[in-house]
């Protein structure tokens, strides 16, 4: 599907915020406190540009975020005042939030990242979800999902970070996508015809680009993000007839739990032939990316693509609106997802295995309450706010004005632009996290770290298998509190 | 002459102490605010790393591990891999901070024009005002194996041989980042430090006007005066150069981190990175106070050397 440039649904979506706006406004209010309250956000992407600013450029469109939901709130409980914080996301921001946590100060609802929470919710800073997704969500109409039990409005990429406890801690009610954007017109000189539908076409496609001159891939090889996107969706192609065996909980996905009690049983190992040919793949990919790309930082990565010098990039639904709307931008852009992998790689891979949406369990309406609540005697209300946010009729127009992520609630209205990554929307999610999801932040740099050299070609493949074995043990018993 | 009886001096003086007292503690209100967050942001956090050090603390709980962080650096690959990294960026710190400052600070010196003097004076320094994140960002942008200035002359002239990703090369990025001065000591360009070709250029000023002539007039040519009069003369800033240098070099990776983040691999990773790491990333805040109280140790060790061998000419009369 060719994309135009300069597309924005922005207009539209306010427009759409303020119909819900009122709609919100003639909902029946719940039984809630009626003391004085004050409730205080974090809304992370989700801030107005009213009190956060996103563009130095004074004639930018104004984000309406959470605003228009909070302002229907707070018309429906006129004793609730809602405070949000004006906090920038940088990558100072974790620190930000382990500090207000830490100190007992933070915010009563927060922006919270899935992987983070995994980590935080030992220290018993956030509220478990639990007993709130099984009440009645009041906002949404009777007889639809959610209306008897909150739970049953989410699609089931909530349960993708179920905690080691069993219990969720964010409330994920949209979902980013990953996807290969590609550049038409280099695929046109390259002489590539429509896009690749297995591993082993995507790397003839590499191939064919980098003998028209041009870079295959658009790599960012000192983050994580496009290495481990890529690495674990091998893992769950080369250990598919395995996540049987390590799936005890049975519910097909397979926790962090679940993965360091395999590695401490010794059942999932780097030195397995599944694993070795995963990062032989790996390196393979790794021969198309751009010189340098070991260096390269997201930022550099995203300018070669924009600037036509590489015919793909893999990254985000969040990246959509940016390509989009580049001036600068002088091709024609597409996007395909991530194509399967079969018996055509490997013999160890089965043919026809059904593709997972590997994004699952990340958005950007995501949202944790923390402990301090409790004391503070707001959490009652924050969870109520977080209904209210998440009923469909008041957060569809909330997504479709962000453009970069589609709804995870039954019957919320999505961004039309988003039909570009419509396909891996509606695939289950991916049983395997990605190597920087599967335990912790640190294996996740470990990982980062020990494959560069292998993928550089300055390290043996018995070399990186045997130092991410020892880190992997590490990582597990971390996980597994020992 | 009259005397004051002893008797009366033990009296006088506490009352004039505490009239002396009365009258001034205004002054000494005012910089009880500045103590006050000196302690808080400096020495608490100083002696909670000292104390922490022992703790497995992830920042909430703590649990007492006696000297077990201190045996765990012992195993740890990263900080392994850093030694050797902030071994060379240490040497090349020192190199660019003392070397050239020293040579530009010598020309200045010597030069005839008090107006010429101003100028050069003030066009090494002017670079002092521009954020460091600016100059970083200029070499990232001279590395760039794609765009970058440094490949495109080499393909230019012929020594295309030699162009190289230098940030993302694992032989080459350390000495990539050493280029820079290190992890952070204000190099930058032209490569000359601006502050300490002020502080040399000091140093070279208070050297007595008889001693230069007298020299001249003994015959005396500019590399002899350099090594045998002004260099030991100004041996004091030296001292302070390469103290605050190394000191600066062991705690910097603000470089690193915006430019590798250590990597690839942990070709570039350095001891301050990794104490980041585990502190801020990790959540390993008990085994980071451990990695800072070594890294202090060294410092300290290094400073009480250096002091004791960089001892100047004069220092070693008075004392």
């Amino acid at each position: 599907m060719a994309l135009d440039r300069g597309h924005s649904l922005r207009k539209v979506g306010r427009g759409i915020a303020l119909a819900a706006l009122l709609l919100a406004s003639a909902w029946p209010a719940a039984a809630v406190s009626q003391e004085q309250v004050t409730l205080t956000i974090w809304a992370g992407l989700y801030t107005p540009s009213r009190i956060l600013p996103m563009s130095s450029d004074p004639n930018a469109p104004e984000v309406i975020g959470i605003d228009a939901v909070a302002d229907a709130y707070m018309k429906l409980h006129p004793n609730v005042n809602i405070q949000l914080i004006a906090n920038p996301i940088s990558a100072d921001s974790r620190r930000w939030l382990v500090t207000q946590l830490t100190g007992g100060v933070a915010p009563d609802i927060i922006w919270n990242s899935p992987d983070w929470a995994a980590e935080d919710y030992r220290k018993n800073w956030l509220v478990p979800l639990e007993d709130y997704l099984g009440k009645p969500n009041p906002y949404i109409a009777e007889g639809e999902l959610g209306s008897e039990k909150w739970y049953d409005s989410f699609m089931p990429a909530i349960n993708v970070w179920r905690a080691a406890d069993g219990k969720l801690y964010v409330v994920l009610a949209d979902q980013i996508q990953v996807g290969i954007y590609y550049n038409k017109d280099l695929f046109a000189k390259a002489g590539i015809d429509g896009v690749p539908t297995d591993w082993e076409e995507l790397m003839q496609d590499a191939e064919k680009l980098k003998a028209s001159g041009a870079f295959p891939f658009a790599q960012s090889g000192n983050s994580l993000d496009q290495l481990t996107w890529v690495s674990g969706w091998l893992t769950n192609f080369y250990y598919h007839d395995k996540i049987g065996t390590y799936d005890s909980d049975g519910d097909g996905l397979l926790s962090k739990v679940e993965m360091a009690t395999a590695v401490k049983n010794g059942t999932y190992s780097f030195d397995q032939q599944p694993n070795r040919e995963r990062l032989e793949q790996l390196k393979r990919f790794a021969g198309y990316w751009q010189t340098g790309a070991l260096g390269t930082d997201d930022a550099g990565a995203q300018r070669l693509f924009q600037t036509g010098r590489a015919g793909m990039w893999i990254s985000g639904s969040w990246a959509l609106q940016t390509i989009l709307q580049d001036p600068e931008r002088k091709f024609d852009v597409g996007v395909f997802y991530l194509p399967n992998v079969n018996s055509k790689t490997s013999p160890l891979v089965a043919d026809n295995i059904p593709p997972t949406n590997k994004a699952a369990g990340y958005g950007i309406f995501e949202f944790s309450v923390p402990q301090s609540t409790v004391e503070r005697g707001t959490v009652d209300t924050a969870f109520d706010f977080l209904m209210f946010a998440t009923a469909p009729q008041n957060l569809g127009p909330m997504v479709t004005e962000a453009g970069i992520a589609a709804p995870a609630v039954y019957g919320a209205t999505a961004n039309p632009d988003l039909e570009l990554f419509a396909e891996s929307i509606s695939y289950p999610p991916a049983p395997l996290q990605e190597d920087d999801s599967m335990f912790d932040f640190e294996f996740a740099q470990k990982f980062m770290a020990i494959t560069s050299p292998y993928l550089g070609g300055t390290q043996s493949l018995d070399d990186t298998v045997s130092r991410l074995d020892v880190e992997l043990k590490a990582a597990a018993a971390r996980v597994l509190g020992e | 002459m009259t005397t004051l009886p002893i008797a009366s001096i033990a009296e006088t003086t506490p009352m004039r102490a505490r009239a002396r007292i009365g009258k001034v503690w205004p002054v000494y209100l005012f910089i009880v605010p500045a103590f006050v967050l000196l302690c808080l942001f400096c020495y608490y956090p100083f002696f909670s790393a000292f104390y922490h050090s022992l703790f497995d603390w992830d920042g909430v709980n703590t649990r007492f591990v006696g000297l077990g962080n201190f045996q765990a650096m012992l195993g740890d690959e990263v900080l392994a891999a850093s030694l050797p990294n902030i071994a060379i960026l240490t040497a090349m710190g020192v190199f660019f901070a003392m070397t050239l400052p020293l040579l530009a600070a010598e020309i200045i010196f010597n030069l005839r024009s008090q107006i010429s003097q101003s100028v050069y004076r003030y066009l090494f320094t002017i670079p002092l005002v521009l954020p460091w994140v600016v100059t970083v960002l200029v070499w990232r942008f001279l590395y760039d194996p794609i765009d970058g200035p440094i490949n495109s002359i080499l393909n230019a002239i012929g020594l295309g041989q030699f162009a190289r990703a230098w940030l993302a090369d694992p032989t080459v990025a350390i000495y990539a980042i050493g280029m820079l001065g290190g992890g952070g000591t204000g190099v930058g360009f032209p490569f000359v430090a601006g502050l300490n070709l002020l502080i040399y250029l000091a140093g070279l000023n208070s050297i007595s006007r008889e001693v230069i002539d007298a020299s001249r007039l003994d015959g005396v040519n500019a590399l002899q005066r350099f090594f045998m009069i002004d260099l030991p003369l100004i041996r004091g800033q030296v001292r302070t150069i390469l103290v605050l240098t190394i000191i600066t070099q062991i705690q910097a990776f603000q470089t690193i981190i915006l430019l590798t983040r250590g990597g690839p691999g942990y070709s570039t990773m350095v001891p301050g990175m990794a104490m980041y790491q585990n502190a801020f990333e990790f959540g390993r805040m008990g085994y980071a106070s451990a990695i800072g109280v070594v890294l202090f140790v060294v410092m300290i060790i290094i400073t009480v050397v250096s002091l004791n061998r960089l001892r100047s000419p004069v220092e070693g009369d008075e004392s």
